[in-house]
């Protein structure tokens, strides 16, 4: 496939790209010449153009305000003027979304109000994706960061173990812990925060190989760097970023998996809302009443869909900044 | 820009390949990059054109549009015109450009490892422009695949159409890009940079090779290269690309006799040359050239020209003969290396200490 | 032809970098070794800048870094200012390392991404220690030394410079230790042809001003010739040629050199049989004896038999071949002569 010289990807605006202001219509620099040398630097005159950065985009913002309004929401569910969350009023029940100002979302079988159950489910939602994912993400992009560096037989045990983490079914471990350890959060979000970890050790391993070979690593070494200074301070910045991008992609990964096993009655207890838990709810009176299930299905999409949106983003971004050099 | 054509066709037929006020631009988020900025040239059969230039001039830009092969999606469209026996490329539909391509106009890349397909033997690779193009079966175009490999110097042409890629070196895989381009016989034949992933001793094997083919077949040749010493060679005109534009065409003897724009000559000069000493110092050539999007709106080149003067600034020179003497050349330099006017606009800026665009002059610089 | 021997080498005291019988081998797949650089000997004088010159394949940048131990030879030796670099510890060698510097052929990949141009120059500082307490103007000094203004590229990180400059930054970066030896792997050749003239034009001004000696690795021999002023040819794992410069492009005695040397393009028609034909033979399974006998047009049973060793043709000119060039002692050629 041709491609252009990479117009798109030209070179920044550098120092002394060789322009120079030239006041109008004297046809007279703007200064005199004053550094001397092999390179045309008369850096007081030079036009300074800053490269604009492609802009985001509206779906990428519209993605980072409802990420926001989730985030916002879950904390500060107690001082928002909310029902309480298990609150019934039977006689109220089943009410279609905006119907009443009291009850914006609506109400479900118990006559509970859909707004508050969808906010606060979101708390467990988000409780257990972050932890699941600062837990797998630190420690499986530490020893990513460690094996893909030293290699030799330590690499080999640890991506042994890895691919055998990997081939196992992660479910079936889950739901076997699950019934052992009890449904708390914490056991749920410590859980799938160990089973993940492969994965990113995977991830964290292969940005440190591509890393590791690049000539600043060697510049630094031949410079005298002790290994604790090339790992940390060299290669550690670089693949932070693209592990970052690819945790947040795992957040609703792992939001979906929460609401499939609170589907499943599996999750967190009644009556605490999940988002799986109030699906599973409605469920029974889909016919009349889809909007019980529909709701909180809807916020789930639109969640898992903006943190793809937005991890995507990042990615390229990141890549951009990779490549372009 | 208007340009006259720097070399009228000699034998007074219509040319193999004429391209007028080529203008092919990007749209990119911070504004429109124009990569290739009102080219014209000819190139008649038989002959080799060199484009030379460096990195961001807008070679590789240029042969892609010339075979309208260039299908980016943040291209707009080009302006001004590619006729290719008489046909305007620009405005030739895909159908019946895909029938060109790989018949008559074929094109080698620079990267052999990249433009043949790696999970696909040599053999069907050759004989599939023969498939496409020509009538024949598959024993006879597997036949012709063989005598292709022959005439471009692979030993055991015959086990090698049984062989993928990766089994074979640089050399012998630019070959065979090298046959399979030559494949259909084609009329114009487009190689850019076909020889700088290889070392220099297979360099030469493959100058040699298309020179020879390029002869025995009467087939125009556009060579693009970064590097002079390829073009001095090898072709018989050369194209001097700078910021997107042509900004000397001419003879290859000429040009490398008595340059007739600052750049050319510069960039001659900043050629390490085998002949000299070592230790002899180079003459480099100050700054970098100017990014797409804030070209100066005079000679792109000012900024880095020891002859520029305020004309230079203000005026944008168009491609015309330096000299009343010399009508097969052209250049645009209002102040031509080595004629009165130019020597007269260095003396003036030597004399100053430095130029009109504010660059400094060491006294010692030969111009 | 390609062979062993160190006739070439001067004495060690004047040497301030000396390798000797370095050996680079890399383990393939299934157990197999592939030798890289087998048995090859080279030094640099104090103030020279040596050349090391090959087709891709040849294992002259293998060399180089086998000469700054990253990684360290298989075996053979590596003399630095009178200590051989093999035998030190882990610890003695980090202190060694700022000493000799190195430079490469990609500028961009050379940079962190992540660390601002002032950072990146600083490198040796922050790991040594600021012991005068002027560590900031150094680092400005050099940045202006190497043709970039401090105050404008200083903050600003890697991937907003063109490659000539990012080089610059990689110069500078090598410069702030004061080194003795830099070490330049392939420096211009991603450079565009006006931009790599500034930066060999820089690293002689930076030579002198610093008083560096330089081992230059390079494929491009009018590049090579420029800067060196001693050239060795390497080709497939061994040396063919070692020479000054001048008289090598001058006349070159073994047949690789000569080939090489016609092999650059140029106006004049090239002379076809000079150009080696065939393939690179696999570093795998080199050829016995000669190991540049299967493509050179004077191969006999003898290059066969016996792997010629490097021997002296004529003052400060010696090759490892048994048919090599009449070389006349006498500093040959127009060009030689202007060097003064």
């Amino acid at each position: 496939m041709p491609r252009p010289e990479d117009p798109q990807q030209g070179r920044a605006d550098v120092p002394g790209d060789g322009t120079t202001t030239v006041e109008p219509g004297t046809g007279v620099p703007a200064t005199p010449p004053q550094t001397p040398g092999e390179e045309a630097e008369p850096a007081a005159t030079r036009k300074r153009r800053r490269r604009k950065r492609r802009p985001l985009g509206v779906m990428t913002w519209l993605a980072l305000v409802w990420l926001v309004l989730v985030v916002a929401g879950a904390v500060l569910a107690g001082i928002l003027p909310l029902h309480p969350p298990a609150g019934t009023d039977v006689l109220n029940n089943l009410r279609p979304p905006l119907e009443s100002m009291s009850n914006p979302l609506g109400t479900d079988g118990l006559g509970r109000d859909l707004l508050s159950r969808v906010v606060y489910g979101s708390r467990v939602s988000l409780i257990v994706a972050f932890v699941a994912v600062a837990i797998g993400s630190t420690i499986g992009g530490t020893i990513g960061l460690l094996v893909g560096y030293f290699r030799g037989k330590a690499d080999t045990l640890v991506m042994g173990f890895v691919d055998v983490m990997l081939a196992f079914p992660g479910l079936v471990l889950l739901l076997t812990v699950i019934a052992f350890v009890g449904r708390s959060l914490t056991t749920i979000s410590l859980t799938i925060g160990l089973l993940s970890i492969p994965i990113y050790t995977r991830v964290s391993r292969a940005n440190t190989m591509a890393v590791a070979s690049r000539e600043f690593v060697t510049a630094s070494k031949a410079m005298g760097a002790r290994t604790s200074r090339v790992l940390f301070r060299e290669i550690a910045p670089n693949v932070i970023l693209p592990l970052s991008a690819y945790a947040l992609v795992t957040v609703g990964v792992i939001i979906v998996l929460e609401g499939a096993l609170s589907f499943l009655g599996l999750s967190i207890d009644q009556p605490t809302p999940t988002w799986g838990g109030i699906i599973n709810e409605g469920r029974r009176h889909l016919a009349a009443a889809p909007h019980v299930s529909a709701v909180p299905s809807m916020v789930m999409f639109l969640t898992v869909i903006s943190l793809n949106l937005v991890g995507d983003k990042l990615r390229q971004r990141f890549d951009v900044k990779g490549t372009n050099l | 820009m208007t340009t006259i054509p720097p070399h009228p066709p000699t034998d007074g037929q219509a040319p193999l390949l004429s391209v007028r006020d080529l203008k092919v631009e990007f749209d990119s988020p911070a504004g429109t990059i124009t990569a290739v900025d009102g080219v014209s040239f000819e190139l008649s059969a038989g002959r080799a054109l060199g484009v030379v230039g460096e990195s961001g001039s807008g070679k590789t830009v240029l042969s892609r549009v010339i075979m309208n092969l260039l299908t980016v999606s943040n291209k707009l469209p080009e302006q001004g015109e590619v006729r290719f026996r008489g046909q305007n490329l620009l405005t030739t539909r895909r159908k019946q450009l895909r029938k060109l391509w790989g018949d008559d106009l074929a094109m080698v890349f620079q990267d052999p490892m990249t433009s043949l397909n790696p999970t696909m033997k040599i053999g069907p690779q050759v004989t599939e422009p023969l498939l496409l193009h020509r009538k024949i079966s598959r024993k006879a175009a597997r036949a012709r695949a063989e005598e292709l490999l022959r005439e471009v110097g692979i030993p055991e042409p015959g086990r090698r159409l049984n062989q993928y890629p990766h089994e074979l070196s640089g050399g012998m895989r630019q070959r065979v890009t090298i046959a399979i381009a030559l494949a259909c016989d084609p009329v114009l034949l487009i190689a850019d940079e076909p020889t700088t992933a290889l070392d220099v001793t297979v360099q030469a094997q493959i100058l040699d090779l298309l020179d020879r083919e390029r002869t025995d077949r009467q087939m125009g040749l556009i060579l693009i290269s970064h590097d002079l010493g390829v073009v001095e060679g090898r072709t018989d005109d050369v194209n001097v690309m700078y910021a997107g534009r042509v900004v000397e065409s001419a003879p290859t003897a000429s040009v490398f006799k008595q340059p007739r724009h600052p750049y050319t000559a510069s960039l001659i000069g900043s050629m390490p040359k085998i002949e000299d000493p070592s230790h002899t110092r180079l003459a480099a050539i100050p700054g970098h050239p100017p990014h797409p999007l804030n070209r100066p709106s005079g000679c792109k080149y000012a900024p880095r020209c020891q002859f520029a003067q305020p004309r230079c600034i203000e005026e944008d020179p168009a491609l015309m003969p330096p000299t009343d003497e010399e009508t097969d050349r052209g250049t645009a330099c209002f102040f031509p290396p080595g004629t009165d006017r130019g020597e007269e606009a260095l003396a003036r800026n030597r004399a100053a200490g430095y130029t009109a665009t504010g660059l400094e002059l060491q006294p010692a610089e030969v111009s | 032809m390609a062979g062993s021997g160190d006739a070439h080498l001067r004495h060690p005291e004047q040497t301030v970098l000396r390798g000797e019988n370095v050996v680079v081998e890399f383990p393939m797949k299934r157990g197999a070794v592939v030798q890289a650089v087998s048995d090859v000997s080279i030094d640099v004088l104090a103030g020279e800048t040596l050349g090391l010159v090959g087709e891709s394949g040849c294992g002259k940048s293998t060399l180089a870094k086998a000469m700054l131990q990253l990684p360290p030879p298989t075996s053979g030796s590596v003399t630095f200012q009178g200590r051989d670099l093999t035998e030190l510890s882990r610890e003695e060698l980090r202190r060694v390392r700022p000493e000799l510097q190195v430079i490469f052929q990609d500028p961009i990949s050379s940079l962190n991404p992540r660390r601002r141009v002032r950072d990146i120059v600083a490198e040796s500082i922050t790991i040594w220690g600021d012991e005068d307490g002027d560590g900031r103007q150094k680092v400005d000094r050099v940045l202006d030394t190497v043709g970039l203004d401090p105050d404008v590229v200083g903050d600003r990180y890697p991937h907003e410079f063109s490659g000539g400059q990012a080089q610059r930054i990689c110069i500078g970066r090598a410069l702030v230790p004061d080194p003795d030896v830099l070490v330049c792997d392939e420096p211009v050749s991603a450079l565009d042809v006006s931009v790599q003239a500034q930066i060999l034009n820089l690293l002689e001004d930076m030579k002198e001003r610093y008083g560096l000696s330089m081992l230059f690795i390079a494929h491009d021999l009018g590049v090579v010739k420029n800067i060196s002023d001693r050239v060795a040819v390497m080709y497939l794992g061994k040396l063919c040629e070692v020479a000054n410069a001048n008289k090598m492009y001058a006349m070159p005695a073994h047949p690789y050199t000569e080939a090489l040397i016609a092999a650059v393009p140029s106006a004049e028609k090239i002379d076809s049989s000079m150009i080696p034909q065939g393939q690179l033979p696999s570093p795998m399974n080199p050829p016995s004896g000669c190991r540049f006998r299967t493509r050179c047009p004077r191969a006999e049973q003898r290059c066969a038999d016996e792997e010629p060793q490097m021997r002296k043709v004529a003052d400060d000119h010696f090759v490892a071949c048994h048919f090599p060039n009449e070389v006349g002692d006498v500093v040959p050629g127009p060009g030689a002569a202007l060097t003064g």
